[in-house]
Order: structure tokens, then sequence, then C-alpha cells
């Protein structure tokens, strides 16, 4: 029967829009924490560090997106069709956002 | 002939309300089938279900001999399953022959299916580039070149000229031919009346086996029930 690893093309397409949307999904996270700072809730600053509990929601968040960006593509159908269930792809797209959280809190 | 997949006494239920009850689909190697039924009669449910896209509340699906509570289908497509939803199949960001490609056909095939279906010449176009009816046959080029055991089509003549339905019902008699086992829903009735091999008729949330075209055309209840009084 036909392949059931994902291809190769999509892997990398997967890979380069992880760190767009790691980027969209940290942008939001920080204008949250920026909100939350001017309401004065305390312990902001230490989450938005890298590490920190936004970091976390970052990850999810990008994980959130690729998943909503697969479907607007109509690419969940297509690599069911291929064999490739739906956490296979979301976890490829969260790599990015994964490793760069990681870098982020081991440089901090 | 043998039966690849059966969806066998399924029922399913929405908020205590049984919208299929008892329904059966067959899909048979080597035949081009049709799912026939009135808006809301359950058929998409139904095909949602044989295709391990909905679980089903009773009944249970079998494919390739193997009975499954909770069809899954990423599991099923890796064993050959492959389904065409009514709504658009292909990716909006990849060219047709790199999502062709990503199916490993054979050297030359991609140009032989792509001729086959007349869109040789959007092969490096996206999918969002096409009309419906180029669309339609990119994806059913898709499902050809795949050479799935069983291709579950649902509404794969909806908005298409004559001219494009009549290249896409080739296309499944040539799928059924290389021992595939074809279901297709719709309600372009003449057209696939005149292409399917077999008829189940959906109606109420449950199925009836009508056999052949011509035995469908010939029995009262489907005829004034589904066809109408023009006889589709």
């Amino acid at each position: 029967m036909s392949t059931v690893r994902m291809p190769a093309p999509f892997l990398a397409r997967l890979l380069f829009r992880g760190i767009i949307l790691w980027v969209l999904a940290r942008l939001s996270v920080l204008a949250l924490a920026a909100v939350a700072r001017v309401a004065g809730i305390s312990g902001a600053d230490q989450a938005t560090a890298p590490g920190g509990i936004l970091s976390f929601w970052a990850v999810v968040i990008t994980a959130a997106l690729v998943l909503v960006d697969l479907k607007r593509r109509n690419e969940l159908m297509l690599l069911h069709n291929l064999g490739v269930i739906t956490p296979h792809p979301v976890l490829v797209g969260m790599v990015p956002a994964l490793t760069i959280e990681i870098v982020l809190s081991v440089l901090r | 002939m043998r039966e690849v997949l059966v969806a066998d006494c399924v029922g399913k239920k929405y908020d205590d309300k049984w919208v299929l009850h008892s329904a059966s689909l067959r899909a048979t190697s080597g035949e081009v089938r049709a799912l026939l039924g009135r808006n809301g009669a359950g058929k998409s449910t139904l095909f949602r279900i044989a295709a391990g896209l909905l679980a089903p509340d009773a009944g249970n699906v079998r494919f390739n001999g193997v009975v499954r509570e909770r069809a899954r289908f990423p599991l099923l497509a890796r064993e050959g399953l492959c389904f065409v939803p009514d709504h658009d199949l292909l990716s909006t960001s990849f060219s047709l022959r790199q999502q062709f490609q990503f199916v490993r056909p054979g050297a030359g095939e991609i140009e032989r299916v792509a001729d086959r279906l007349s869109i040789a010449p959007f092969l490096d176009a996206r999918s969002h580039e096409l009309s419906s009816g180029e669309r339609r046959r990119a994806e059913i080029a898709f499902a050809m070149l795949r050479r799935p055991v069983c291709l579950l089509a649902d509404e794969p003549l909806r908005n298409v000229a004559p001219m494009d339905a009549e290249i896409l019902l080739g296309a499944f008699t040539e799928i059924a031919d290389a021992g595939c086992a074809v279901v297709i829903t719709g309600h372009e009735v003449p057209a696939i009346l005149a292409a399917v091999n077999h008829v189940t008729w959906c109606t109420a949330g449950t199925t009836y086996e009508m056999g052949p075209p011509f035995m469908a055309r010939t029995d009262e209840r489907f005829v004034r029930d589904y066809l109408g009084s023009r006889g589709g």
C-alpha cells in the first residue's frame, strides 16, 4: 500500500510554518503579559521570561495554530488519506517552538 | 468479488435521537455502488461512519475482513481505504503534481492519470486556482494514483458540468475495473444510475439494497419516495 510516512516536502513546510506560528504565539503571549503587567498582576515579569509558564503557553498556542492552519489549507484530510494521524503533523509543527523555547531558557 | 468494506447494522444518535438505525453499506471489489437518498436521510452520516470518520452508537465496520468497533480513518487508509469528501481534498499550498507525488506513483503514472482525467495542463497549478470541475477531477486523480482497495467518494458530481461528470464516472469504472471497491453518493440520478452496478437506498435513517439500477428504477417505493414523478 501507499506510504504511511509524512512526505518530506510536507515535513519541511510544517517546520517552516511552525517558526512563523511560534512568532505569532509568542507575540500574543507577550501582549497578554504586557496587559497583566499594566494591570499590576504580580509575577508577570517572571512569567514572560524564557522557561516560564508563558513559554509553555507559547508552545501550546503554537500547536493549536498549527492545527487550525492545517484545516484552513485542507491538509488534514489529505494527510489522513496518506495514513498520517492528526497528532503527527501537529507535533512536527510544534518542534520549532519547543526547540526555540528550550534554547532561550538555556541561554537565559 | 469480495466485500471489502461492510458497515453493518449501524446506528447513530444525536441528543437521544437516532438519525441512523440498522443502516448498512457494502463495498464490493470490482463494483461501483451508489448510496442514494434525500437530503437529511442519513447517507453522509453512514458514509462517514463507514470511513471511520465518525463513531457509530450501534453496529460495526468491517474492513478487509477485520471487524472494528471504532474504525479510525487514517488507520484504514494505511490498509487501502481512500475517502474523497464533499469539500476540497487537496491542499492549497502545493501544486497538484507535488501532491500526486506524495503517493509515490510509478514512472509516467502521474501524466497518464492526468491525461485520463483531463487535468494535464493544471499539474503545476494549486487546487484553489482551478474550477470546481477541474478540482474534482484532480481529487479523483489523486484517488486513482493511490491505487486504493476501497474508494468512498461523497457527492463527487456536485457542482460539475455534465462533461466533467462523464469523465469522473468513467474514472470510477476504471478504478473498479482495477479491482477497487467504489461507493459514491450524489443526487445526479440519471448519470449515476447509468454508471453504477448496484444501488443502496438510504431513507429515514435506514438502508435498502435495491440491487442493479434497473431493479431500483422498477421499485415502486424508491420511485415514489426518491425519484419522484419525473423518475430522476
